[in-house]
């Protein structure tokens, strides 16, 4: 068990160290960590772990976190998670508060984060193609995939409300179709 | 200090609807404008160093602000104040979905709920990459970045190959450009 704790704790250490950027940018390092790796869990569990993390206060990157590690070993693996994630910025930023200023105003450093942007969003786009083969199996899904985008892309919609809007359609038609289950 | 800052930023994770970069809103509005911690330049240091330094940004965003206002304790205190109400809504959540996942009813939920958030992370993709490729200008052929694409087309390509059957890990990826642009403006 403490392996595991270990183990849950190294990993989001490693992932968060490596997180620049919001949100999405922590999918791929994440499911290559947790899917691919570790085989902890299948993609289609990555993607209900993000769902349930959306549908909660918060940021997205640290609720998955804490599931990631709620399911590999209970309430305890979600600790180690957590402490996991929230070291890295904790001591980079405690170290970098007393000359932050000039770090800002760094050329190399912003010529580092420059080149950084375009191979974090490279690594988006290639998770959105491996999840994408993986989980849409019929034209519905396809369906609710495209509804979501064009929520978020064109309307901006909260992701949260979108996350709530599915869960409730998934639960209605569930309800008129009882035995279906929606698959 | 420390008491408040944890009570401020248990707020502000409580309130944090849909994702890290909604915490900045909150922040501002709370922090700068309501009680002053923070000043509007400094505001703008939180938001540029959270997106700088590694981590999620809420979390960043968090422990910055703690430590300008009351040093590493500070930092502490914020992250914790932050991270509550998401932990114990999460844990409700997951404790449901474990307990529940099996369910006909639960499984209809979740089979909607995947490709919906598969869509979601295609229009994070889509929205990342064209600031990337035009840094919030006019999309036009002219106005495109080229060496933006060029890294982008490099890192694609690196994360389908493999190598001894193993594909590259996406931490390398982003690691081994970060290095390159560091040196690259180094040796100009």
């Amino acid at each position: 068990m403490s392996r595991r704790y270990f183990e849950l704790f190294v990993s989001s250490f490693v992932i968060s160290a490596f997180t620049f950027g919001g949100g999405y940018a922590i999918v791929p390092l994440f499911k290559r960590k947790f899917v691919d790796d570790l085989r902890l869990m299948s993609e289609e569990e990555m993607l209900n772990l993000i769902a349930i993390a959306q549908a909660a206060p918060g940021a997205m990157a640290i609720n998955t976190a804490m599931l990631a590690g709620y399911k590999t070993a209970g309430l305890g693996g979600a600790a180690c998670a957590v402490v996991g994630t929230v070291l890295p910025p904790l001591v980079v930023i405690s170290a970098v508060s007393v000359f932050y200023r000039r770090l800002r105003d760094s050329y190399a450093v912003s010529a580092a984060l420059a080149a950084m942007a375009p191979a974090v969003a490279a690594t988006v786009a290639s998770a959105v193609w491996s999840l994408g083969r993986g989980v849409i199996k019929s034209r519905g899904g396809a369906l609710a995939a495209l509804a979501a985008f064009v929520a978020a892309a064109v309307f901006r919609v909260n992701v949260m409300y979108i996350v709530l809007a599915f869960a409730a359609a998934g639960f209605v038609s569930g309800f008129l179709r009882p035995g279906r289950g929606g698959r | 200090m420390i008491g408040a800052l944890y009570f401020e930023f248990f707020k502000i994770g409580l309130f944090s609807v849909g994702g890290g970069y909604s915490s900045f809103a909150l922040i501002q509005h709370r922090l700068v404008e309501e009680l002053g911690w923070l000043t509007p330049a400094e505001f703008t240091d939180v938001l540029t160093i959270s997106q700088m330094t590694p981590g999620p940004i809420a979390i960043n965003a968090a422990t910055f602000t703690g430590v300008k206002t009351a040093g590493l304790l500070g930092g502490l205190a914020a992250t914790a104040g932050y991270i509550t109400a998401p932990a114990c809504v999460v844990s409700i959540l997951a404790h449901m979905y474990f307990k529940y996942k099996k369910m006909d009813i639960m499984q209809g939920v979740m089979s909607l709920l995947r490709p919906a958030v598969l869509g979601l992370i295609f229009s994070a993709a889509v929205s990342v990459t064209t600031l990337v490729f035009w840094g919030g200008r006019q999309i036009s052929l002219a106005a495109l970045d080229v060496k933006s694409v060029i890294i982008f087309a490099i890192a694609l390509f690196a994360l389908s190959v493999k190598i001894r059957g193993k594909k590259i890990s996406p931490v390398w990826v982003v690691a081994v450009s970060g290095a390159a642009g560091f040196l690259a403006a180094l040796l100009k």
